[in-house]
Parts: C-alpha cells; structure tokens; sequence
C-alpha cells in the first residue's frame, strides 16, 4: 500500500484523480469512478439551462459526500472569469478548492500563464486551495508555488490528445524545482503514461479523456487505478541503474562444462 | 422590470429576490449558485437580495467536466 499525501486540508491516498465530462451518462460516469478508486473528482460549473427543467443533476449520481469534489474553471478565458467561477462553485459546493484552469488559446487549449498567475494570486489570498494547471514550463511552476498554490498540474500533452507525457524531462526539473506536489494534468492516454507520471516522482495524475475516451472506460478506469498503484509503488522503490550492456543475473561461477 | 437571465432577456411587472426567481424557474430545490453582474450572491441571502432593473444573472450548476 503506498503513503497518503495532502493537497491543502486534505490526506487522500488514491493518486488519481478524475474527470467527469464525456461519459455516456452519469451512471456509466458513477461506475468509472468507483472502478478508479479515485477519492477526488473534477467537475465544471455551467448555466443551468432553464427550458430542460427535469433533467438528471451530476451530483445526483456522485455524491458530494462520499467523494472530494474539485471545482474547474475549464473554459475560463481571463483572471476575472476564472476568479468569479472558482467563488460560484465555492458557494454551489461548500468547498475551498478549486482546479485553476484559464486557457490561452482555443486551439490548443494551453493555458495563459500570466493570467493564471495572477487569478492564483487572488483565489490564494481569497482562502481558496488552488491546484493550477499550466505548461510543463518549470519557472510557471515556481511560481506557482511561491504565491502558494497546494500543488503545480503541469500538462502532459494537450487536453484530451491522449498523447502521453511528451516532455518526461521537463517533469523531472519541475519535480526538482519545486517542493509542492506535482500532479500531471492532461495529456494521459493509456495506462503506461499513467504509470511513467507516477515513477516520475509525480504526487498523482488527473485525467478524464483517458478514461471516457476508452472502448471501455470502466475497465480503462481500472486499468489508470492499477497503473498509478504500479508507478508509485516502483518510484518508492527505486529502479535499478540504467546500463548500456547486458549483466547476468545468474551467477557466472559454477557452468558446466558440455564441451 | 428588465433583466437578463443566463444570457436571456427577462422582463416582469413584480419585484422578485433571488428566491422568487429561482421559483420562477422550478430551480428552487437544485443545488445551485447565482451571480449579479459578477458578484457572487450568498445563499444564505437569496430571500433578501432583490433584481434591479438591467441586471445580469447567472445561475449555476455542476455538470461533467475534466478540462
């Protein structure tokens, strides 16, 4: 069993943590999540649209209760949007959390730095515990933390590319520079990126397409459990060195000789 | 009275808080957040804060969503 870490007021155990757009239903969203063992979800805040009245709430389904709920400020453009949607979702779910997200460009969904910064500024200084996604750029990330966000989300690849962690080496400089968790944020595609976030040194990993975009996402969801279990468990046990040539493992003294 | 409603043009002859207009719109008991021109109302306040003449409301809810 792995050690617990804190994000904030919070001791999770589970290093992943999930996304809840994109399912099917909400029902096929419950059982992913439960299949994830995942204790922290995300979910966004949205106009409640007034011509659908009766239709399903995702609360309903996942229970504020039984999970921690992290608020996002997906979609957000500037500070101010990003500010003012981390405060609704702070009244609508009693929580002090929030997953900062203010995107940059449309395209590519990268986040605008400067405006993260300086929304993080704000909602730290508001009382809010701010988990920030940005670029794997390490000196965002320091400062990021030195204003005192609870942890630094530095993406893996591009929101819903499913292409892995592209940069494995600017990881590592962020885990080094920084004493904060690190928690990869977008960019999981399958399980072994899962897996390498975690034998990274990486606190935890956030994903939602590599779950929802699976064949099967209750399986992939049990899958992303097993991979980040695998990958931490390797990191705290430390791989073995690296070698250009073979070494055996079996003891060379005592061959027999067939000759 | 004229209002505008998560981006819908309102219009009413009565006064209305934020709880008759949540009433209004069957939302009532839904878990929800409210916005007036940005500031954020608390729900402890929905039976005492009142809609103004060109006010922008936005009323909230969680929905899926990752990123």
């Amino acid at each position: 069993m792995s050690s617990s870490y804190r994000l904030g007021d919070l001791e999770l155990r589970s290093r992943l943590i999930i996304g809840t757009g994109k399912y099917k239903s909400f029902e096929e969203n419950r059982l992913a999540l439960d299949a994830s063992g995942a204790e922290m979800i995300t979910v966004a805040v949205r106009r409640v649209d007034l011509t659908t009245r009766s239709s399903g709430s995702l609360l309903d389904w996942i229970p504020p209760d039984r999970f921690h709920i992290l608020p996002n400020t997906a979609g957000c453009t500037t500070a101010m949007e990003a500010i003012t949607t981390a405060q609704l979702a702070r009244e609508l779910l009693d929580t002090k959390l929030v997953k900062l997200e203010v995107i940059g460009d449309p395209r590519t969904l990268f986040p605008d730095t400067t405006a993260t910064l300086e929304a993080a500024r704000v909602l730290v200084a508001d009382g809010f515990t701010v988990l920030p996604y940005i670029t794997d750029d390490p000196v965002a990330c320091m400062r990021l933390e030195e204003i005192g966000c609870a942890a630094v989300m530095p993406l893996g690849a591009p929101i819903g590319s499913g292409l892995g962690i592209r940069n494995p080496a600017n990881i590592r400089i962020i885990l080094e520079s920084v004493s904060c968790p690190v928690i990869v944020d977008a960019g999981v595609g399958t399980a072994s990126d899962a897996a390498i976030a975690l034998e990274l040194g990486c606190t935890a990993v956030l994903m939602n397409s590599g779950i929802a975009g699976a064949k099967d996402p209750i399986k992939m969801a049990h899958a992303m459990k097993l991979a980040v279990e695998a990958g931490r468990a390797a990191y705290e046990a430390g791989r073995m060195p690296r070698r250009l040539h073979a070494q055996a493992s079996s003891p060379e003294a005592g061959l027999i000789d067939l000759s | 009275m004229k209002f505008v409603l998560n981006g819908e043009s309102q219009e009413t002859p009565d006064p209305l808080s934020v709880l008759d207009l949540l009433g209004r719109f069957d939302l009532g008991k839904r878990r929800v957040a409210v916005a007036i021109n940005a500031e954020v109302v608390p729900k402890s306040r929905f039976a005492e804060i009142w809609i103004r003449d060109g006010d922008k409301v936005e009323v909230i809810h969680a929905v899926g969503g990752g990123a």
